[in-house]
C-alpha cells in the first residue's frame, strides 16, 4: 500500500487516540493533524479550507447561541422545578417526568446542555430523600442522548449527516419518531421495571412524603430565586418556536439550515441586548469544539483525497447482494465504534463512504435508509459506554461532583443493555422499513 | 431519616432564616397531608408522632418548628375527640386536618405583621442604625418603617458574600439609603452608628440569642459602646425546653490552599453564634417591646404554656 494512502489515515487515527485518552484537548490534536495534513501535503491549504463543513459550523454556532441565551432567561430551569412540583414528590412520577423532558429537550437543546440543566435537581431531589441519585443518572444520561436521536439539531452527528445528505429537519423528524420513540417507551419501562423498590409510591408514608415536599420547596426557593424577567422569556421562547418553525418550512423558505439558525440566533441575541451582553452569548458557545469540528474536516478531507474512503464503500457494498445486511452493517458497525471512538470523528469520516454506497447502490428504493441507519447507529451506540458520547462524560463529571461517581464498568453494566435494547428497536424498525 | 431532616432544614434556615424555614415546613406538611394515602386519622397521628421525634431532635433544633408541629398534632387528636365513631377514615378527615396547617399558616404570617405593628412605635427618623445578619425580620422593620415616612439611614455590616447581597437587594428594593462595611472595620464608623437592629433564630432557655456567625463580636462592641440594639424576634421561636450550652453550634473544618504558593491550611467555619440576653438592650416580639427582664418574664410564661400542651397531648 501507498505511503500516500496510509499517512492521514495513521495522522487520522492518531488522533482519535489522543482525544480518546484525553492527552490534549480535542481541539488542539484536530486542529494539529489538519495542519499537518496539509504540511506533508495530502491537501493544499485552499483544499483544506473547502473540505471544511461550514454549515455544519455555523448551524452549531448558531444553536449554542440560541441555547445560552434562552437559558440565561431561566426558563429551563424554571420549567423543571415547576415539573418537580406536579410529580408531588413521587419518585415514579419524577422519573418518568424527567425521562419524557429529558428526551424532549434534547431533541432540540444540545444534550450536554440538557443534562447540565436536568442533572443537578434530580440529584438533589433524590439524594434529600435518602436515595442513591447513580439510576436516574444514567436513565437521564440516556434519555439525552436517544432524545437528541430525534431531530436534526439533537446531536452534532445529525447536523453533519443533515447537511452532508440535504436532509431537512422534518425528514429527520420523520423518519426517526418512531425508533426514537419506541426506544424511548422501552428504556422507561425497563427502568421502572427494573428499579420497582426504587420508584415505589410513597403516598402512605408520611415522614418520606414530607421529607419529600421540603426538598421540592427548597428546590423551588434554590432554582427560581433568580428574578425571572418575563419578557426575557418570552422573547427567548417566541425565537426558539420561531426558528423551529423555520427549520419545518426548511423547504417551502427554500433556505438552508444554518441560515434559518443564525438568523434565529442573531435575532434574539439583537432583541435581547439589553438582557445579556453579547461577549457573554458568544461565552456559552462551544469554539473549541467547532475547531474540533474544523480540524476533523480537514483531516477526514486528506483521508478522501487518498481515495480510501471510496474503497471503504466497494467493500462494503460487495460484502453482500443482500441490502437490508448492508444497512445492518452500517447501523451495527456504527453503534460498536461510537461506543469506543469519538461518534462526530467517525460519522465524518463515514459521511463520504455513504455517499460512495448511494451511489453505488443507485436504483435501490431504499437507498437513504442507510443515512438512517448512520444517524441512529452513532447516537445509540454512543449510550453503550461511558466515553461514548459527550452527554456521558459531563453527566458522570456531574454525578462525581455531588458525590455519587460513576465508573466505566458501573455504567457499562447498566448502560449497554439498554442501548443493545434501543439497537434492536432500530434493527427491528429498518428491517421493516426495508421489507415493508 | 433524622440526619437528612437535619441536613435539608439546616440548608434552608442558613438561606432563609427561621421564619420562612417554618413557613417552608408547614406548606410541606399541609402538601404532604393533602396527598397523604393512609387509611385511618389513627395512622396519621402515629407517623406524625415519628415526625415530632426527628423534629425534636434535629441538630440543631428548631423551636417554632416543633411547636407547630405539636398543635397539628394536638389539632388531629381534637378532631378524633370530637368524632365519636369508632373508625376515623383519613379520606373523610383530610380536608378539616389540611385546614388546621391551613390556620397555622395564616397564624405565621400574622405573627410577622404584629411584629411590624409593635415597631411602629419607634424612632428611627435620621438615625444610622447598623444591620448584619440576613433577617427577614429586620428586613420587614426597615420596610415598614420608611412606609411610614421615616428617614434613615442604614450601614450593613459586611459577612458571608451570599447574605450581605441579600441585604443589599432587598434594601434595595425598599430603596433604603445604605452603606456597606466590612464587619472587622465596623470601629473605624462607630460613633456614626445610633442603633443596632438584629434577627435571632431563638431564645434559648439559658436565655442566650442564637444568632448569625458574627454578630456575637458585633452586639459586644457595640454594647461596650452603650449604643443600643435591638432584637426582633416573635415568640413562637423560642426554644421551650431545657438547653445544653453545646447545642446549636456546629464546626466545619475545610483544608484550603493559599492561593499563589504551595500552603495547605486548616479553616474553621461555625454556623451560629450564641449572644447572652444582658448584652441586648431591647426585644420586640409580637406582644410587644421588651427589656431583658421582661423577656424572661415572657420567656417563663410560654415555657410553661409548652409544657402544659406536651402534657395535655401526651394525655398526662
Amino acid at each position: 500500500m501507498e505511503l500516500s494512502l496510509i499517512v492521514p489515515v495513521v495522522i487520522f487515527f492518531l488522533a482519535l487516540g489522543l482525544i480518546a485518552f484525553e492527552v490534549l484537548d480535542k481541539a488542539l490534536v484536530a486542529l494539529g493533524g489538519a495542519v499537518l495534513i496539509v504540511l506533508l501535503g495530502f491537501l493544499t491549504p485552499e483544499q483544506a479550507l473547502s473540505a471544511i463543513d461550514f454549515e455544519t459550523i455555523i448551524l452549531l454556532m448558531s444553536m449554542m447561541m440560541l441555547v445560552e441565551i434562552s437559558r440565561t432567561s431561566g426558563i429551563f430551569s424554571w420549567l423543571n422545578v415547576k415539573l418537580v412540583s406536579i410529580t408531588r414528590g413521587n419518585p415514579l412520577a419524577i422519573a418518568v417526568i424527567f425521562s419524557l423532558i429529558t428526551a424532549l429537550f434534547s431533541a432540540f437543546l444540545d444534550n450536554v446542555t440538557t443534562i447540565i440543566i436536568v442533572v443537578p435537581i434530580t440529584i438533589e431531589l433524590f439524594r434529600g430523600l435518602g436515595r442513591d441519585p447513580k439510576p436516574i443518572i444514567l436513565q437521564e444520561i440516556l434519555m439525552s442522548n436517544i432524545g437528541g436521536a430525534l431531530t436534526l439539531i439533537g446531536d452534532p452527528t445529525h447536523i453533519i449527516i443533515g447537511n452532508a445528505a440535504k436532509l431537512t429537519f422534518n425528514e429527520f423528524i420523520v423518519n426517526l419518531i418512531v425508533p426514537v420513540g419506541c426506544s424511548i417507551l422501552a428504556l422507561i419501562g425497563v427502568f421502572v421495571l427494573f428499579r420497582w423498590k426504587y420508584l415505589k409510591p410513597i403516598a402512605k408514608n408520611l415522614k418520606t412524603l414530607l421529607l419529600s415536599n421540603i426538598l421540592i420547596r427548597k428546590l423551588e426557593y434554590e432554582f427560581l430565586n433568580i428574578e425571572l424577567s418575563k419578557p426575557f422569556i418570552v422573547k427567548s421562547l417566541a425565537v426558539i418556536a420561531l426558528t423551529l418553525t423555520g427549520f419545518a418550512l426548511q423547504t417551502q423558505l427554500g433556505l438552508p439550515v444554518h441560515i434559518i439558525g443564525l438568523s434565529g440566533a442573531l435575532l434574539l441575541a439583537i432583541i435581547c441586548a439589553k438582557d445579556i451582553h453579547v461577549h457573554d452569548a458568544l461565552k456559552g458557545v462551544e469554539w473549541t469544539t467547532l475547531l474540533f469540528f474544523a480540524g476533523l474536516f480537514v483531516m477526514v478531507g486528506g483521508i478522501e483525497h487518498t481515495g480510501l474512503l471510496d474503497l471503504i464503500s466497494k467493500f462494503i457494498v460487495s460484502s453482500s447482494s443482500d441490502f437490508g445486511m448492508i444497512v445492518m452493517y452500517v447501523l451495527w458497525g456504527s453503534a460498536v465504534i461510537s461506543m469506543f471512538l469519538d461518534n462526530v470523528g467517525f460519522v465524518t469520516v463515514m459521511v463520504p463512504v455513504i455517499m460512495g454506497m448511494e451511489s453505488q447502490l443507485a436504483g435501490e428504493p431504499h437507498v437513504q435508509l442507510l443515512w438512517w441507519a448512520l444517524a441512529l447507529g452513532a447516537v445509540m451506540g454512543g449510550n453503550g459506554t461511558i466515553i461514548g458520547a459527550s452527554a456521558n462524560v459531563v453527566g458522570c463529571d456531574l454525578a462525581k461532583k455531588h458525590g455519587a461517581p460513576i465508573g466505566f464498568f458501573e455504567y457499562s453494566k447498566y448502560a449497554f443493555p439498554t442501548a443493545m435494547v434501543a439497537m434492536f428497536i432500530c434493527t427491528a424498525y429498518l428491517l421493516f422499513r426495508i421489507n415493508f | 431519616m433524622l440526619e437528612r431532616f437535619s441536613k435539608v432544614m439546616g440548608e434552608i434556615e442558613k438561606d432563609l432564616g427561621t421564619n420562612d424555614l417554618n413557613v417552608l415546613v408547614l406548606t410541606a406538611l399541609r402538601d404532604s397531608l393533602r396527598h397523604y394515602k393512609g387509611r385511618t386519622v389513627e395512622e396519621s397521628l402515629s407517623q406524625l408522632e415519628e415526625i415530632i421525634h426527628i423534629f425534636n431532635n434535629t441538630d440543631p433544633r428548631y423551636a417554632i418548628v416543633i411547636y407547630n408541629i405539636h398543635a397539628v398534632y394536638k389539632e388531629i387528636k381534637n378532631i378524633l375527640q370530637k368524632d365519636a365513631k369508632s373508625d376515623h377514615p383519613y379520606e373523610s378527615h383530610k380536608k378539616a386536618i389540611v385546614n388546621s396547617v391551613n390556620s397555622l399558616l395564616k397564624n405565621a404570617s400574622s405573627l410577622r405583621d404584629q411584629i411590624l405593628e409593635r415597631t411602629e412605635a419607634l424612632n428611627v427618623e435620621g438615625k444610622t442604625i447598623l444591620i448584619h445578619d440576613h433577617s427577614h425580620t429586620v428586613q420587614d422593620v426597615l420596610h415598614r418603617l420608611k412606609k411610614k415616612g421615616q428617614k434613615f439611614r442604614i450601614l450593613v455590616a459586611e459577612q458571608d458574600m451570599e447574605k450581605t447581597l441579600r441585604n443589599i437587594e432587598l434594601l434595595t428594593a425598599h430603596k433604603i439609603p445604605f452603606q456597606v462595611v466590612p464587619a472587622h472595620m465596623l470601629s473605624n464608623i462607630e460613633d456614626e452608628i445610633d442603633m443596632c437592629f438584629f434577627g435571632a433564630l431563638t431564645l434559648k432557655s439559658t436565655y442566650d440569642f442564637v444568632v448569625d456567625t458574627g454578630t456575637n463580636a458585633i452586639i459586644s462592641e457595640f454594647h461596650l459602646q452603650k449604643k443600643p440594639i435591638y432584637v426582633f424576634l416573635s415568640s413562637s421561636k423560642f426554644s421551650l425546653w431545657k438547653a445544653r450550652k453545646k447545642e446549636t453550634t456546629t464546626k466545619q473544618v475545610h483544608t484550603r490552599k493559599h492561593p499563589s504558593k504551595k500552603i495547605h491550611f486548616e479553616r474553621f467555619k461555625f454556623s451560629h453564634d450564641r449572644v447572652p440576653l444582658s448584652s441586648v438592650d431591647f426585644v420586640i416580639t409580637e406582644e410587644g417591646i421588651f427589656d431583658s427582664h421582661g423577656i424572661k418574664k415572657l420567656y417563663q410564661e410560654k415555657f410553661r404554656e409548652h409544657e402544659d400542651l406536651i402534657m395535655e397531648i401526651n394525655g398526662i
